[in-house]
C-alpha cells in the first residue's frame, strides 16, 4: 500500500478541533488497512512534523433498516487520532 | 482614526470621498459577521455556533463574509467619512465603487445647491392684462342652451329632421285581379322626415316636407319595380294630415331662459355677468400662475444655480407620488402594477418627466432661496388672522346650523301645543252637546209624563183635577228643569276641569321636552365651541401651525416676487434684515431659525408641486385617460 493512499481525509469537526487546541493531536479518516507505522509515516511524510503516538479506532457501521433489509448508510472506517510532538503542528487544520 | 478619507470635488455641487478602511477595523467586523452566520447556519462537524472563524471562512468563503459586513460598515463609514471630510451632505450618498483588499469605498456625496440669485430684484416682467373674450362667454352661454334644449313644437311648415305627428292612410286601389289593399292606416303616428335616408316608398318625406299642423294632403306614390318591399311597382294613394310639427330646439336667450338656468338670474344680463366673473375669475388664476411662472424663469435666467443630481431625482420621485396618489383617486393601488398591465415603462415614465421635473427644481431652489434673500417670516399676527379665517367660517356654519335646530324645535312645540289645545277644547265641546242633549231629554220626558198623568186626572174629575194637575205639572217641570239645569252644569264643569287638566299636563310635558331639546343644544354648542378652541390650540401650538405656517410662507414669498417683478416698492434688505432681527430677537428662540430652514424646505416643496401640477396637469390627465380607457377595453 503505497503511502500516499494511507489518509484519506481530514475530520474537522468540533471535538476534533478541540483535540487539537487541547492535546496537540490531529484526526484523520485512514484506509481502513492501514496499520499505525503507515499512519505515523504517512503524517510525518505528509505534513512534515514528528508523531509521538498514533491511535487507530475502528468506527461501526451506520445502517438503517429498510423494510426487513438493512441498508448501509455509512461505511465503517478506520479513525486515526494522531499526537504530535510538541511544537508541532499541521497548518491544514488552522486553515490558512 | 481608522478611516483615510480623501476628498475630490465633482461637477454639479457633488464631492467624491474615497474612503479607505482600516484592515483591523476590518477584520473585527469580519469575525463579527462569522460568528454571526456560524450562530445562524450548521456547519457539519459543529454545532450551531461553534465553529471557528476559518472553518466559517473556508466553508461560506470570504465573500460571503465581506457581503455580510459591507451593509452595516458601510452606514458606519458614511458617517464617520462625512464627518471626517467635514461635508455636509444635501441628501443621500451614494455608493459608486467599493474595493476590497484594503476595503476602500467611493461615495458620491451631494452637496447643498447654491444659488445666486443674481440682481434679481432688478427683473421686471411685463404682466400681460387678462381680458374676457365675449365669445367665451356666447359659448359658454350657448353651453347652457344645449342643456335645456328639448323638443318643442313648432309653428312652422315641416322639414327635413324634425318629429312630425300624422295621421296616414295609405291605400292600394283595387284592381281586376287582387283586392284592395290597405298599406297604412294610422293615427298618431310619429315620424321623422330624413333627407339622406327617406322611407319607402320614395317621395314620401318629400311630400310631408312643407306641410304645416292641420294640413291634409292626397297624393299618389309608386314603389320602385326593383324595390324589395312587397308591393314593388305597385301605386298607393296617401291620405296624409299631419297634427303637429315638433322640432329640438334650443331654448331663446332671454330672461325666461335666464331664470330656468337658475332662480337667481332675474335677466338674461345677470347670467352673462355671473358667466363673465367667473370665466374672468378661473382666466387671472391661470393668468397668475402663468405670471409667477413667468417672473420665475425671468431670474431664472439671470441665476446662477449649481445643483446635485438628487435635486432633480427627488423631485421626479415626488412627481410620481403625486401621480400615484392620482390614481388612488380612481381606485388604483399599486403603481407598479398598473404600469405593468398598461404596457408602460416605470424607467421611461420617469424619463419623461424629467424635463418637468428640472424646471420645477430649478424653480423651486430659487423660491427658496428668495424665501431666504428677503427674510421673508411668518410672525404670531399672520397665524391668527389665517386661524381666525378658517375657525370662523366653520363655527359660523356650525351655529348657523345649531340656530336652525333651535327654531325647528321651538315651532315643533308650539305646534303640538296649540293641537293639544284644540283637542281638549274639541273635547269640552263635544261632552258639553251630549250633556245638554241629555238633560232636554230627560226634561222633555218628565213633562210628557206629568201631562199624560194630568190628563188622566182631568178625565176623573175635571174640576178638581185640573186644579190638582196644574199645580203637579208645574211643579214637576220646575224639578225637572232644575235637576236637568244642575246635572248640565255639573256635566259641563267636569268636563272643563278634565280638559283643562289635559292641557295643562300636556303643556307641561310639552315644556320639559322644550327645555331638553334646548339643554341638548346648549351642550352641543359648548362641544363645538370647546372643538374650536382645541383647533385653535392646534394651529397656534400643534402640528398645525406648521401646516398654516408653510402655506402663509408661501403666499408672503409669492406674493413678494410679484411685488419685485412688478416694480412695486419692496422694502430695502437691510430694512428687511432689520425688522427679522427684531422679530426674532423679540421671540428669543434660537431655534427658530433652524426650523425656519426646514419650513422653508417644506414650502418650497410644496409650491414646486403646485407649480409642477398646473405644468404636468395635461400630460398627467393624458395619462391617466389613457390609462382608464385601456383598463376599460
Amino acid at each position: 500500500m503505497h503511502l500516499y493512499e494511507v489518509i484519506k481525509r481530514p475530520v474537522i469537526t468540533e471535538k476534533s478541533m478541540g483535540l487539537v487546541d487541547w492535546e496537540n493531536q490531529y484526526v484523520f479518516e485512514v484506509d481502513l488497512r492501514a496499520n499505525k507505522l503507515q499512519v505515523k509515516e504517512a503524517v510525518e511524510t505528509a505534513f512534515d512534523v514528528d508523531v509521538v503516538k498514533v491511535n487507530l479506532m475502528v468506527m461501526p457501521v451506520k445502517t438503517s433498516m429498510r423494510g426487513r433489509t438493512s441498508r448501509v448508510r455509512r461505511s465503517k472506517w478506520k479513525k486515526a487520532v494522531v499526537t504530535l510532538a510538541p511544537g508541532s503542528s499541521i497548518q491544514l487544520f488552522e486553515g490558512v | 482614526m481608522t478611516l483615510t478619507v480623501t476628498t475630490e470635488p465633482l461637477e454639479n455641487r457633488q464631492m467624491a470621498l474615497n474612503v479607505a478602511v482600516d484592515d483591523a477595523r476590518v477584520e473585527k467586523h469580519l469575525r463579527r459577521a462569522a460568528r454571526k452566520l456560524a450562530r445562524d447556519y450548521r456547519i457539519p462537524g459543529f454545532r450551531k455556533g461553534k465553529a471557528p472563524y476559518q472553518i466559517v471562512v473556508q466553508y461560506f468563503g470570504e465573500q460571503a463574509l465581506y457581503n455580510e459586513i459591507l451593509d452595516d460598515l458601510g452606514q458606519e463609514i458614511y458617517r464617520e467619512a462625512l464627518e471626517q471630510a467635514e461635508v455636509e451632505p444635501y441628501g443621500q450618498a451614494s455608493l459608486a465603487d467599493v474595493d476590497f483588499n484594503p476595503l476602500t469605498y467611493r461615495l458620491i456625496v451631494p452637496l447643498e445647491p447654491t444659488v445666486d440669485l443674481g440682481d434679481y430684484r432688478n427683473v421686471r416682467v411685463a404682466e400681460e392684462e387678462t381680458a374676457i373674450n365675449e365669445d367665451l362667454v356666447d359659448q359658454e352661454l350657448e353651453k347652457y342652451r344645449e342643456e335645456y334644449a328639448g323638443w318643442q313644437e313648432v309653428g312652422r311648415p315641416v322639414q327635413y329632421e324634425d318629429a312630425v305627428n300624422i295621421d296616414v292612410k295609405s291605400v292600394i286601389a283595387a284592381t281586376d285581379d287582387a283586392d284592395e289593399i290597405v298599406v297604412l292606416d294610422e293615427e298618431d303616428w310619429d315620424i321623422t322626415p330624413s333627407e339622406e335616408a327617406p322611407m319607402e316608398p320614395a317621395g314620401f318625406d318629400e311630400q310631408l316636407v312643407g306641410m304645416e299642423a292641420g294640413d291634409e294632403k292626397e297624393f299618389d306614390l309608386s314603389w320602385a319595380e326593383d324595390s324589395r318591399s312587397i308591393y314593388a311597382g305597385k301605386t298607393a294613394h296617401y291620405t296624409v294630415k299631419v297634427n303637429r310639427v315638433e322640432a329640438y330646439e334650443k331654448p331663446e336667450l332671454d330672461d325666461d331662459f335666464a331664470q330656468l338656468v337658475g332662480p337667481d338670474y332675474a335677466t338674461l344680463d345677470d347670467l352673462r355677468e355671473d358667466i363673465r366673473s367667473s370665466l374672468r375669475e378661473q382666466a387671472e388664476g391661470n393668468a397668475r400662475d402663468a405670471y409667477v411662472g413667468r417672473a420665475l424663469d425671468a431670474i431664472l435666467e439671470q441665476a446662477t444655480l449649481e445643483y446635485p443630481p438628487t435635486v432633480v431625482e427627488d423631485q421626479i420621485d415626488a412627481m410620481v407620488r403625486e401621480y400615484g396618489s392620482q390614481l388612488r383617486q380612481y381606485g388604483i393601488e399599486d403603481l407598479e402594477n398598473f404600469f405593468e398591465q398598461t404596457g408602460q415603462d416605470m424607467d421611461e415614465y420617469r424619463e419623461g418627466l424629467r424635463e418637468q421635473a428640472e424646471i420645477a427644481a430649478r424653480r423651486n431652489l430659487i423660491l427658496s432661496e428668495l424665501l431666504a434673500k428677503e427674510y421673508i417670516r411668518v410672525d404670531d399676527e399672520d397665524l391668527d388672522a389665517r386661524v381666525a379665517e378658517i375657525l370662523g367660517d366653520e363655527l359660523a356654519d356650525a351655529i348657523e346650523e345649531l340656530a336652525l335646530e333651535e327654531a325647528v324645535a321651538e315651532d315643533l312645540v308650539a305646534g303640538e301645543e296649540a293641537l293639544e289645545e284644540a283637542v281638549a277644547d274639541e273635547l269640552a265641546e263635544e261632552e258639553l252637546a251630549v250633556e245638554e242633549a241629555v238633560a232636554d231629554a230627560l226634561t222633555a220626558e218628565e213633562l210628557a209624563l206629568e201631562e199624560a198623568v194630568a190628563d188622566e186626572l182631568i178625565t176623573e174629575d175635571p174640576a178638581v183635577a185640573e186644579a190638582v194637575a196644574e199645580d203637579l205639572i208645574a211643579e214637576e217641570l220646575a224639578v225637572e228643569a232644575a235637576a236637568a239645569d244642575e246635572l248640565a252644569a255639573e256635566e259641563l264643569a267636569l268636563e272643563e276641569a278634565v280638559a283643562q287638566e289635559l292641557a295643562t299636563e300636556e303643556d307641561a310635558l310639552e315644556e320639559a321636552t322644550a327645555a331638553e331639546l334646548a339643554a341638548e343644544l346648549a351642550e352641543e354648542l359648548d362641544a363645538l365651541s370647546a372643538q374650536r378652541d382645541s383647533m385653535r390650540d392646534f394651529f397656534r401650538y400643534g402640528q398645525g401651525r406648521m401646516l398654516l405656517e408653510s402655506e402663509i410662507l408661501q403666499r408672503k414669498t409669492l406674493d413678494r416676487l410679484l411685488a419685485i417683478v412688478r416694480g412695486e416698492d419692496v422694502p430695502a434688505l437691510d430694512e428687511l434684515k432689520a425688522a427679522a432681527e427684531a422679530a426674532g430677537a423679540e421671540t428669543e428662540s434660537a431655534d427658530e431659525d433652524e426650523s425656519d430652514a426646514s419650513d422653508a424646505e417644506a414650502v418650497v416643496a410644496e409650491i414646486v408641486e403646485a407649480g409642477a401640477e398646473t405644468d404636468a396637469a395635461g400630460d398627467q390627465e393624458a395619462a391617466a385617460e389613457a390609462g382608464d380607457e385601456e383598463e376599460s377595453s
